[in-house]
Parts: C-alpha cells; structure tokens; sequence
C-alpha cells in the first residue's frame, strides 16, 4: 500500500500522570480501524475496537508467521531472535500440532496439581520478606522469583541460572535494543537449550524438556533445532509477563484501596479469581498488540484489509472499549464481563500458559495481604519506575513497607 | 428452557477456558488438552456455566443450542 501521510507512529508512549491506561491510540472515522506507521517505517491496520479485535484474532486468513511478507513485526528484537517456527508463529493445521506437544503441561489438571508448590514458594518468599524487612522490593522480591522459579520447573532449567536466561529474555523481547544484540542473546539462550537437551536425552527427568526429548527428538519426528525453539518460546514468554502482571495488579491494588478492600474482606475464591480477570483486563501487560498478516482479502466488520498487509490488533485498548465493558478507565473487581479480556488474545493463539498465569496470581494476591495487611508503597506513586520499553509492560522495582508487628 | 451443548474437537485448540470455568461440563483431555465433553444437556443450575464456556472458548468449538 502507498505510503500516507495520516499515519499515526505506533505504539505511542503513555501519558506520565496514567501509568495504567494504554498510551493514546488513532482511530478512523466512526471506530473503523486506522492506518499506524511501526518501528520499521511500514505502514499496518491498528484495531482498537473489541469487535474488531476479535474478528481479527478468531479468522484464520490472518496469519501469525511472521517470514511471510508484510507482517507487522514488533521490533527489530522481534524480527532477529523471535521469528522462527514455533506454536508463537505457526498458522493452522501445523500449530495445533506443534501446540498439542507442549499442552500436557499447561491443562487445567496439571495446573492444578502446581498449586500446592506454587503456594509453597510464595510463602517462603514472603516469610524471606518479613524477615528481612521492611522495607521490600515486591518486583525483585517476589512477583518475579514465582513464575521464574515455575517456569524453571515446568521446562526442567536450573533456577540457578535464571540470571542467564532472564537477562537473555529480556534483551529478545525488548523494543529498544538492535537486531544484533536480540540475535546474540537469542543464539546464546540456543547454545544454552541445546546442552540442556542433550543432558536431558542422558538422563530425561520429569519436566516438559526432557518429554519432548524422549516423545519426538528420539523417535525422530522432530529434530533437535525445533526443541530448542520449542523451549526457547516457552522460557523467553513464560516469566516476564506473569511477572509483571504481579507487580503491577499489587500496585493497582494498593493505589485502589477501595477494591483491596472489597478484595480482603471476602474469603470466596469466586471474588478473587474474577479480581484477577479485571486486573488482566485493566493491566494488560502485552501492551505492544497481536501481530497478522491478511493471506487474502478480509472484510473486517466493513472495513476491507486487502492481501499482505499488515494488522495490529491492540488487546489493551479492546479492553478499555466502552460498548463492551462499560467504564473501562476504572478498575471494578466485580465487574461482570471482566472475563471476556482479550489480555491472553484470542483465537488460536490464546495464551498457552494462561491457566498457570492466573494460578500464579490466585495464590500471589490471595496470600500477600493475609501476610502483610499493612502493606503500602514506599515511595510516592510517580516515583515508581514503570518499564515501558518492551513488549511487556511492567515495573523495574515496587518498594514496600508495612508494620513490624 | 433445555439446552443442548455440542462441542466440536476439530476446531478445539486445547485452550482449557471449558474446563476452567464450568468443570462440571467439561475437561480436558490429559494428553492433547483437547475438550471432553462431559455432560451434553446440563440441568438448569449449570445453564450460565455453558453459556460463559461458549463465550470464552477462543475458537468457537463450542456451541450451546436450545431445545
């Protein structure tokens, strides 16, 4: 398509004074979709309505790969260490394939059976807390150790090395580093995977690792490169999200004292689990969209996005949309609909680890105020540091304090 | 009012959202994650439970009819 000269650069930066609203987003005439101009100067369809959003995601002739051309990368990150073929960037029928190996891990049963260690880990982090404190970094303290240390689990990687990896994480999923650096980083989480694998085929143990390694690297039905992606996609996606979806929910809380409120004095776990639909909602921390590419022309909702061009679907701001959840701006933990979220997306694609992000934030926020019932901020609110710059959105340090009793 | 729900594994992409929110109806196959369902025409009391798992399934797999 023509360059315009209409096109909005996305994604803009949040306004200062609202830290937990989507940064300003171009809509067209009567809520049609508008045309964005991304990082690489090419120019894509921004859907910011709900319906919209959901259209998009739910139909198959938007493609997820992002080798085809025309797709809207996230950043040059992206591009260099995040582009091969896994069930991230797998179209149908192969992603359900690919999707259907790893999902043994990810069942509401399994899930559930995490629980008790989850709850294990939270407590020992939050006694370490008290002990040490106040004050309390809940970022570095608690809301990334949690899903670092199931993540570690679940795959069968060393905790020991979290440093590693995370830092290798972080550098693939970032906005603000070059291909060469995010390439680096991505060939080093490989080189890493790869020993591991080859540990794991001596000795398989009882993680998702090694039951790939035993189900389809020995039998031949897949190499050891599609492992490696495999692992890789769910290491570099599967920490720093619920990570900060933690950080950020207690942050919310603590600065809506009337929700927390209303979030403590009940004991039903019905009040806390759909609190943490309206905190997915609210928050939303994959703030940078979902990534298609059209493969034929597609009439979205009147609007026609022609073959090859690009699509950007912002969940964040589908999530503020006032004709589906009605005051969006505020956070409303009885909100009726806050289940309809597209925070996981949607479609295919739906977040694979969704049900252990939601576990991990059960048992984070249904235990950290029993704990600590005087927790509060221990700097002013606009001292906060929020991480902007990625493709998650998030908080490099949450200082807390609370009462020694 | 009775309702029928049906449930259609080719389009199941093993979300879980079914067996999350109304595991009275359904669960998930513990190998592939793919939906079973366990009781096609639910009392009245778990109508809601089978409504929501038909609005929350991403990929349109389930499907709740009146009778």
């Amino acid at each position: 398509m023509a360059v315009t000269n209409d096109a909005v650069t996305f994604p803009a930066l949040r306004e200062k004074t609202k830290p937990f609203d989507p940064p300003p987003a171009p809509v067209g005439a009567d809520g049609t979709p508008a045309r964005v101009r991304i990082w690489d100067g090419t120019e894509a369809w921004l859907m910011t309505s709900y319906a919209d959003s959901k259209a998009v995601l739910s139909d198959e002739r938007f493609s997820a790969d992002p080798n085809r051309p025309g797709f809207p990368e996230k950043s040059a990150a992206y591009q260099a260490a995040m582009a091969e073929r896994n069930v991230r960037t797998l179209d149908n029928p192969d992603h359900d394939i690919e999707k259907r190996m790893l999902i043994r891990d990810f069942t509401v049963r399994r899930v559930s059976a995490i629980r008790p260690k989850i709850q294990e880990k939270v407590d020992g982090l939050i006694d370490a807390m008290l002990q040490a404190g106040p004050p309390a970094d809940i970022a570095t303290d608690l809301a990334f150790p949690v899903p670092t240390m199931v993540i570690c689990e679940l795959l069968g990687v060393p905790y020991e090395d979290r440093e590693f990896f995370g830092k290798r994480a972080n550098l693939c999923l970032s906005s603000e580093v070059s291909s060469d650096v995010a390439s680096t980083a991505g060939r080093e989480l490989e080189a890493y995977l790869e020993t591991l694998i080859d540990r794991k085929n001596a000795e398989p143990a009882d993680d998702l690792i090694s039951r790939l390694v035993v189900d389809v690297m020995r039998p031949g039905e897949r190499d050891r490169q599609h492992v490696i992606a495999q692992a890789k996609l769910v290491l570099v996606t599967g920490h720093e999200t619920t990570a900060n979806m933690i950080a950020l929910s207690v942050l919310a809380l603590l600065t809506n004292p009337d929700q927390l409120e209303l979030l403590n004095s009940s004991d039903d776990p019905a009040v806390l689990s759909n609190a943490i639909e309206e905190l997915l909602r609210y928050i939303s921390v994959a703030h940078t969209g979902r990534r298609r590419v059209a493969i034929e022309d597609v009439d979205v909702n009147g609007t026609l996005i022609r073959a090859g061009e690009g699509v950007i679907v912002a969940n964040n701001v589908a999530d503020r949309d006032e004709s589906v959840f009605p005051d969006a701006d505020r956070l409303d933990i009885r909100r009726e609909n806050a289940r309809q979220t597209l925070a996981f997306g949607y479609g295919i694609h739906q977040c694979m680890g969704q049900l252990l992000s939601r576990v991990e934030l059960q048992v984070v926020l249904g235990t950290l105020w029993k704990r600590m019932p005087t927790l509060r901020l221990a700097v002013p609110f606009d001292e906060v540091p929020f991480k902007e710059g990625g493709s998650v959105y998030g908080l490099h340090a949450l200082p807390v304090e609370w009462d020694k009793g | 009012m009775s309702i029928r729900i049906v449930a259609d594994r080719s389009r199941c992409t093993s979300a879980g959202n079914c067996a999350r929110v109304a595991p009275e109806l359904f669960d998930q196959d513990e190998d592939d994650g793919m939906v079973i369902l366990l009781e096609a025409e639910p009392p009245a009391s778990l109508v809601d439970a089978a409504r929501e798992a038909e609005t929350l399934c991403p990929a349109s797999a389930i499907l709740v009819v009146e009778d």
